[in-house]
């Protein structure tokens, strides 16, 4: 049995060479489809580990409070509604939350920054010192956002490394004391800030009111998120409580309605992450994998030819002997030697392809697992498997007589 | 009586195209006894190919039994007859049909890799060497004149050690002298190692070259006689032709 199948495999092997150009053009297919799957896979997950470890850093004594968009249907149709934080909810939550320690509001945006003809597009985050604490931020040069910053609403700004290098075309510069552009008003660099990774770099604080003023316009008192450090890791569930209360109370809203906010732990949005990017990650293999149907269909279609071209070949085996499923096995090795081939060739691709397009989805490093790799070679097979029965199976029920007088 | 190889028995064969029932063979009946060397003659359309067929269990008959080495084989399934094809049966055809891509050894190796033989190589030299093609085993059918690719399709036909062998115009394709020469070797066979050799042609002087000559027409067969001065090749004189009965 083991010789037959090695004499099978040899069989297949030189039948697959005959045409080499035809056969490397249908294993194409299947090494695009598997090299697309583990590539984008490979990115998916990167991004996802880096999110990760981001958020783990985050430590486990901080919340995140944040409005909740609602949803609700009114007589004019679907209604999209929020309840956007001011500066009464921090005061609030620092003066009656006495479970948290720190509470570091920010009002973030996106704009465009130029210096001296450069541009990019960045987050500025206005924020108040304990920022820096709460969320891990350390400066490499020059100082964070002070107190009296924010009372004199200076036109300030600290820069992430990224928005560095974007603006002062490399990271060796010590940008600070020169001044960058913001809508058409300058702004002096105060601080660097030490580098995080991936995008959390891609970032400028300013003052709280700063931002507030400036960019969101004359009394604006808006928050978008408010990050909060509890004392201790025991009193998480209990200051939480607390928070919510206080913002139930404050928003007035009746023991039945839901909560107008979102208030997330490190654990909640490890999770939201996961599941986020996960999906991120089914999705781009699952159009990948679409293209890996293109390639079995591909497979199948140069098989119907090759049992065509070799009926005289299947009426001949069968005169000696060969029963159906010798011939079925004949050719459905050769269809799975193909597309295994085109795996194997597709992974090493895929992986090499996953280095090169990581830095367009900003992530620093893909991610090849193994059970991505496993997983596409086992489908490729199963590929081969399945696009190939049925040129097999129609190779199997030929009638010899027929099949030898084929011309 | 000694037990004949082939005994068949009232056969008909008839196929359908679409509604139209066409009758190639309409009760024939031959027997044919192991150590003979036969010829199978008739016109295109007479029924030689079908019978050949069913002879050859490629194919079979509508009705009527086929006894091969006295095991009935008219009712066997598809694998079945694959299995008896493999072990009783060897085949050369007009067109060789030999495999391109496979070495002479290859293709002599084909039917033992079917029957999971896994050490046939012995045999397959000694079955190229019978017919005259020792050093020539690691050839391709395209290193080969057509005389020598026709002496590896017996060479391949030989190497299961059938009960008998069933040639198609093996010479159709084949210039005389060639065709002379997978003759002799047909004779040698039959005479030195007893194999039943059953040739079918339309050719009366390759006929000649065999012991009995059995005539189809219309589907029927209308004669069976011994051959009076066999065209021998060989050295020796032919053996007295196997009396049937």
């Amino acid at each position: 049995m083991a010789k037959k199948l090695l004499v099978i495999l040899r069989g297949a092997f030189q039948s697959l060479t005959v045409h080499k150009l035809r056969s490397a053009l249908t294993m194409l297919g299947v090494v695009i489809g598997v090299g697309a799957v583990i590539a984008l896979v490979a990115v998916g997950r990167g991004t996802q580990a880096q999110v990760m470890s981001q958020l783990q850093s985050l430590g486990s004594n901080i919340l995140i409070v944040s409005p909740q968009i609602r949803f609700g249907f009114s007589r004019t149709g679907l209604q999209q509604s929020v309840r956007r934080f001011t500066n009464a909810e921090v005061d609030a939550i620092k003066a009656l939350a006495t479970s948290v320690r720190l509470v570091a509001p920010e009002y973030s945006t996106s704009v465009t920054v130029s210096h001296l003809g450069k541009t990019a597009s960045i987050t500025v985050r206005g924020v108040t010192p304990e920022y820096a604490e709460v969320r891990n931020w350390s400066v490499a040069n020059g100082r964070f956002i002070t107190a009296e910053d924010n009372t004199n609403m200076s036109a300030v700004v600290v820069l992430g490394q990224t928005a560095v290098e974007e603006l002062f075309g490399s990271t060796l510069v010590n940008p600070t004391g020169d001044t960058v552009r913001i809508n058409r008003q300058n702004y002096t660099v105060v601080g660097v800030l030490k580098a995080k990774g991936g995008n959390n770099d891609n970032v400028i604080f300013m003052p709280l009111r700063t931002a507030q003023v400036k960019l969101g316009g004359a009394g604006n008192k808006e928050i978008t998120s408010i990050s909060l450090q509890v004392r201790s890791d025991k009193e998480m569930d209990f200051a939480q409580a607390q928070v919510r209360a206080i913002l139930r109370t404050l928003h007035g809203l009746s023991a039945t309605a839901n909560d107008d906010f979102m208030i997330q732990n490190q654990a909640d949005l490890l999770n939201t992450v996961e599941s986020t990017t996960g999906a991120f990650t089914t999705l781009l293999g699952s159009i990948a994998a679409i293209s890996l149907l293109v390639g079995g269909i591909g497979i199948m279609n140069i098989m119907l030819v090759s049992v065509t071209e070799r009926t005289r070949e299947i009426g001949l085996r069968k005169a000696v002997g060969a029963k159906r499923s010798d011939i079925l096995l004949q050719f459905l090795v050769e269809a799975v030697v193909l597309s295994g081939i085109g795996g194997i060739i597709g992974v090493i691709a895929g992986a090499g392809a996953a280095q090169i397009i990581t830095p367009l989805f900003g992530t620093r490093q893909a991610l090849v697992t193994v059970d991505s790799v496993v997983l596409a070679l086992v489908v490729s097979l199963a590929v081969g498997i399945f696009f190939g029965l049925y040129p097999a199976n129609r190779a199997a029920r030929l009638n010899p007589i027929d099949a030898l007088r084929y011309e | 009586m000694e037990q004949p190889v082939i005994d068949v028995r009232d056969v008909v064969k008839i196929y359908r195209m679409g509604s139209v029932e066409v009758p190639a063979l309409r009760g024939v009946s031959l027997q044919i006894f192991p150590g003979e060397l036969v010829a199978i003659m008739g016109p295109s359309g007479s029924g030689k190919s079908t019978l050949m067929n069913i002879l050859g269990c490629l194919d079979r008959p509508t009705s009527g039994t086929y006894y091969l080495d006295g095991q009935e084989v008219s009712r066997l399934d598809d694998n079945a007859l694959a299995h008896i094809r493999n072990k009783k049966i060897g085949f050369v055809f007009q067109t060789f049909n030999l495999l391109p891509r496979l070495s002479a050894l290859a293709n002599v190796e084909l039917p033992l890799i079917y029957a999971g033989v896994t050490n046939g190589r012995e045999r397959c030299i000694a079955a190229l060497e019978l017919v005259g093609l020792g050093d020539r085993i690691h050839h391709r059918p395209n290193e080969l004149s057509g005389g020598q690719q026709q002496r590896v399709a017996i060479a391949r036909a030989l190497v299961n050690d059938p009960s008998i062998i069933l040639a198609d115009e093996p010479t159709g394709n084949l210039d005389s002298k060639a065709g002379r020469e997978i003759m002799r070797i047909f004779q040698q066979l039959n005479a030195e190692r007893g194999i039943t050799i059953v040739i079918v042609t339309h050719d009366a002087d390759i006929a000649r070259h065999t012991r009995r000559i059995l005539r189809m027409q219309d589907g029927l067969m209308v004669a069976d006689e011994p051959v009076e001065n066999p065209r021998w090749l060989l050295e020796e004189e032919p053996a007295p032709a196997a009396v049937s009965s």
